[in-house]
């Protein structure tokens, strides 16, 4: 498309002092611009930056409808959306050199920027469903303002976009979605990108669109003015298709397109035709002001010092559970718990996919939920991606959402917000913002679901940094987990083997018996249990496990004691990442270095093999380790194909009597 | 008469509780009747009798059923089947006493009422053994055991400490000594307590766990110091340097000391408290008593038998699938070609002559 559209000019005189303020803001997100690109190639730029330069006209027009209590969630080319919601010049340019005074501190850069209620990542697609839940919890808490989104032509490959059109449509959602078709995805023209129109994307989900060809800014105002009122009255989301152009190139120095095709545009850069309506004089005396706005700016920066590693926050002691009984299930007691964190706590809301009535979620979690706390509980359309993503936006805002994946192998489909969102914001954001989403999800196999529904892939998410991944059994107390993990700032994934839903708990007595066993609970939140069935001193080998696996463990360990008079030590930890290792330290010691790991997933770079290389790096091991864990092998459907490959008792009992030998 | 099993209503429950019996125990019933509701952590669901006849419930309400498993019967009459009592399952009996395989053998053939030994863990084969006065096993070094004493204070026992200061299982806590000039002395940081006569008391005072003889050559007391040590129930730890290599099929009694660089070959076995000085070489299948004690380098050849309290200088080598007898006193350097029966001493003739060299001073 070297053509240029049928740009628009806005017709009648000119208003001259809301011309010279467009004007003025324009200019002073050009300037920031242009001296950001010179600081960077005199290298006192951290990262890299992208550059908003001939689209300026667009981004002025808009933001002149909106203020602070409007959301903004931009992407990567964010300076001048920032630049006009925050007005912080100030912040900006020392976040760009990495100082503390910028608003995350240098942690976040160019791309990623958190101040009051303005958000960007540098990821294409994934903030649009985090707008959506910005939108929604904005709805939910009563706050007043609707939320903005900026994608441009490159995101609308993103299958999270239409994800989001969808929910947002069905939701009716106060998201206004702002494409700004620059015509250039980094270096490829759209044309060999987007099948269709982009503006009958967001009309096929019902969602009113307007298109907008014009770098006139008194233009660009006048034209979106009605769109954000009208998502403004709550009357659903809007779409606004900017056609634009940048000037510069997509990042720095890399700009491949033809001259031939920028050099059309030139005489359309929005401060030209701004400036032909304004007088030399003031024109001179607004350049003076924006260039010493920017010399100040620079100077304050360059004086700040670098950050400090931040400080997160404790996780907060656990609130009261209800006292559960050796028996309950473990879906009677998952769903007491949601019943009660709905009714004690207005920000919880459960999201995902059947859980209402009668159906009450695959593995009947919420069963009576969505009756009794109507608008709280949702049936969400199949979008894990988008859903994470909302439910991270709803997080960022105050809410307490728990979002249920109906198994554990669609949590590929969430990967993303898991690894670039949910569990970035408060890192990059220097803990100005918390995600304290919980997604529940289940994993295991032993139900003969077959390749696709039977997978432990814990394993993928371990390690992710500030993502917990908490994973209950019928020795712990489930309900009580997931409280902790409601409470807890930081993000947590709450793995629940689907084995467990029917089990009954076994608790301990006032005595720490658990039948035969001797208990011992220790850390906390998210605590280990130690069980032994003779005296903890006479252990000679520590297993340790978690979630479904801990019951194969307890049956292994009762058949090595009677069976081989092996005593052993089983640790069921209920914290996966990071791993708290005490109690197996602990354990370690008494049972003289011998240690075999208990897993249902594949043991390659898996958890056990976590928690090996972490004994053995602190010295913890006297006897070479052992690992039970599945092998890389797809899981079969057929039970008895199956139990070929998940690991049983009779397995870690062979693994334990090659070790104490 | 027709057998009601409890059917499969989804693949998550193996389980599914009476939640209400519809009709009467004994009440007649006509096919395709609703009798009863199950519930499973899903839902609930009716349950109709297949057929005509009375109604027989094998369950009562809020039982607990395996997928399988009998619900109710049909028959004839109104009267009960003569084996329903049968038919509910006896709960475990509470305070059962469960042990370990090899204790219930154990109990079973030395008489010893488990019973009274109960606790609420599994009983153990050591804690049935013990209970009964019997000595610890054989071959088991008691774990868990950290602190430790030497018996003894010498150049054998700086040897035992040394390995023991290696090995993170234990710590060395103390030596006794009659020399009394060593008492108060540290040997690599550990203390020399006292004499000998201090041991008992010490193990009163729980000032230990485990013990270890740390006497070498001087066999009849390394012998009495580890019967000692037996009579008083203290446990015995083996000092075995990480250099050791051990065959995994050997078997090891307890009080062992094994310096550096023994080897320990494949299905050997050693008895209680031998002391093997360093690079000991003991090949396949050798057995050696109690107390036998060996000076460095030995060498014995694969399926060699060596008896109790047998006592080898340094550098010995015996032949393969020799025996050696019971109190032996083999000289340093001897090579042995044929059995030796017990009580005997190997001499060893000079086999070099020493000259002064013609440059010497």
């Amino acid at each position: 498309m070297d053509e240029l559209p049928a740009l628009e000019r806005a017709s009648g005189p000119p208003p001259r002092p809301l011309l010279e303020s467009l004007y003025e803001r324009m200019l002073l997100i050009r300037r920031f611009e242009e001296r950001v690109l010179s600081l960077f190639s005199e290298g006192s730029l951290y990262g890299t930056t992208h550059a908003c330069i001939g689209q300026e006209a667009v981004s002025v027009g808009l933001f002149s409808h909106l203020g602070p209590q409007d959301v903004v969630f931009s992407n990567h080319r964010c300076h001048g959306h920032y630049l006009l919601h925050q007005d912080d010049p100030d912040g900006l340019l020392a976040e760009l050199m990495g100082r503390s005074t910028g608003p995350c501190a240098g942690r976040g850069g160019s791309q990623h920027l958190h101040r009051g209620n303005f958000y960007s990542n540098g990821v294409q697609g994934g903030i649009v469903p985090n707008a959506l839940g910005l939108a929604m919890a904005g709805s939910l808490l009563g706050k007043p303002g609707l939320t903005v989104v900026f994608l441009g032509d490159g995101t609308l490959g993103e299958g999270q976009v239409y994800e989001s059109f969808n929910l947002a449509a069905l939701w009716k959602l106060p998201v206004l979605f702002v494409v700004e078709n620059n015509f250039w995805a980094q270096s490829t023209h759209s044309g060999v990108q987007l099948a269709g129109r982009i503006a009958d994307r967001p009309r096929a989900f019902g969602i009113p669109t307007e298109e907008i060809a014009s770098h006139d800014v008194l233009l660009t105002r006048e034209r979106s003015g009605p769109v954000v009122e009208a998502v403004r009255r709550g009357e659903g989301p809007r779409a606004l298709v900017f056609h634009t152009f940048r000037l510069c190139p997509h990042s720095r120095s890399d700009d491949a397109r033809p001259e031939s095709c920028i050099a059309p545009w030139r005489p359309h850069d929005p401060l030209l035709l701004a400036s032909q309506a304004l007088e030399p004089a003031w024109l001179e005396a607004a350049e003076s002001r924006v260039a010493e706005r920017l010399a100040r700016a620079e100077q304050l920066a360059l004086a700040a010092p670098f950050a400090e590693e931040p400080v997160l926050p404790p996780i907060p002691l656990p609130r009261p559970s209800p006292q559960v009984r050796t028996g309950d299930r473990v879906v009677q007691v998952l769903n007491r718990a949601l019943r009660g964190l709905l009714e004690e706590d207005p920000r919880v809301l459960l999201l995902g996919e059947d859980l209402v009535d009668p159906y009450g979620g695959a593995f009947k979690v919420t069963r009576g939920l969505s009756g009794d706390f109507p608008g709280r509980v949702l049936s969400t359309p199949l979008s894990e991606a988008a859903l994470t993503g909302v439910a991270s936006g709803l997080a960022l805002r105050g809410m307490r959402p728990i979002l249920e994946i109906m198994f554990g192998d669609f949590l590929t489909l969430c990967v993303d917000q898991l690894v670039n969102y949910v569990s970035k914001f408060r890192g990059m954001y220097d803990g100005g913002a918390s995600c304290p989403l919980v997604l529940r999800t289940p994993m295991g196999g032993r139900r003969g679901y077959g390749p696709t529904h039977s997978q432990t892939l814990d394993r993928l998410l371990l390690g992710v940094p500030d993502l917990r991944l908490v994973a209950p059994g019928v020795l712990h107390d489930p309900g009580a987990l997931l409280r902790e993990a409601v409470d807890d700032e930081a993000p947590v994934l709450f793995l629940e083997n689907k084995l467990l839903y029917t089990r009954p708990l076994r608790h301990a007595d006032s005595e720490g018996y658990l039948g035969p066993w001797r208990v011992r609970q220790t850390g906390g939140p998210y605590p280990e249990l130690t069980l032994s069935l003779v005296d903890f001193a006479a252990s000679r080998i520590t297993l340790a496990t978690y979630g479904g696996m801990a019951e194969i463990a307890l049956e292994a360990a009762e058949t090595l004691l009677i069976e081989h008079e092996v005593p052993c030590e089983v640790v069921v930890v209920s914290w996966l990442n990071p791993t708290r290792f005490q109690a197996v330290e602990d354990s370690l010691s008494r049972s003289g270095g011998r240690l075999v790991t208990v897993e249902e997933g594949i043991g390659v770079a898996g958890w056990g093999a976590e928690v090996i290389s972490s004994c053995s790096e602190r010295g913890l091991l006297r006897r070479a380790a052992g690992r039970v864990a599945a092998p890389c092998a797809v899981i079969p459907t057929a039970l008895p194909l199956e139990a070929g490959v998940l690991p049983d008792a009779a397995r870690v009992v062979r693994e334990v009597l090659l070790r104490v030998g | 008469m027709i057998e009601l099993r409890v059917p499969r209503e989804d693949v998550n429950d193996d389980t599914a509780t009476v939640a209400r019996w519809l009709v009467p125990a004994g009440a007649p019933v006509v096919a395709g009747q609703v009798v009863c509701e199950l519930e499973t952590t899903k839902t609930i669901f009716e349950v109709c009798a297949p057929a005509g006849g009375h109604l027989h419930p094998a369950a009562p309400e809020k039982a607990e059923l395996a997928v399988g498993a009998l619900l109710a019967r049909i028959t004839d009459s109104p009267e009960p089947p003569a084996d329903a009592e049968s038919l509910v399952e006896a709960p475990r009996e509470a305070g059962a006493v469960r042990a370990t395989r090899q204790a219930e053998e154990f109990a079973r053939t030395h008489g010893i009422d488990l019973g009274a030994l109960a606790h609420r863990g599994i009983l153990t084969l050591k804690e049935v053994q013990a209970a009964a006065g019997l000595r610890k096993p054989h071959w088991q070094t008691p774990s868990g055991v950290r602190r430790v004493l030497v018996l003894g204070a010498g150049v054998a026992a700086m040897q035992v400490l040394d390995i023991l200061l290696h090995d993170r299982e234990v710590l060395p806590v103390g030596c006794l000594d009659d020399d009394a000039s060593l008492h108060g002395v540290q040997l690599f940081g550990v203390p020399v307590l006292g004499a000998l006569d201090r041991l008992e008391e010490l193990w009163r005072e729980g000032a230990f766990d485990a013990a270890i003889v740390g006497i070498g050559t001087n066999l009849p007391v390394r012998v009495a110091m580890f019967r000692r040590l037996q009579d008083s129930g203290i446990p015995l730890v083996n000092a075995i340097d990480p250099s050791a290599r051990i065959n995994r099929q050997a078997v090891l009694g307890q009080g062992l000391v094994l310096c550096a660089f023994v080897h320990v070959g494949v299905a050997a076995i050693l008895g209680d408290n031998c002391f093997l000085a360093a690079h000991s070489n003991l090949d396949h299948h050798c057995s050696l008593g109690r107390h036998v004690v060996m000076g460095p380098g030995c060498l014995l050849s694969g399926s060699v038998g060596v008896g109790d309290e047998t006592l080898f200088g340094s550098g010995v080598v015996v032949q393969p699938g020799l025996k050696v007898g019971a109190r032996c006193r083999v000289a340093s350097g001897s090579v042995i070609l044929r059995d030796i029966p017990s009580d005997h001493a190997v001499k060893m003739r000079p086999p070099t002559e020493i000259v002064r060299l013609k440059s010497g001073g």
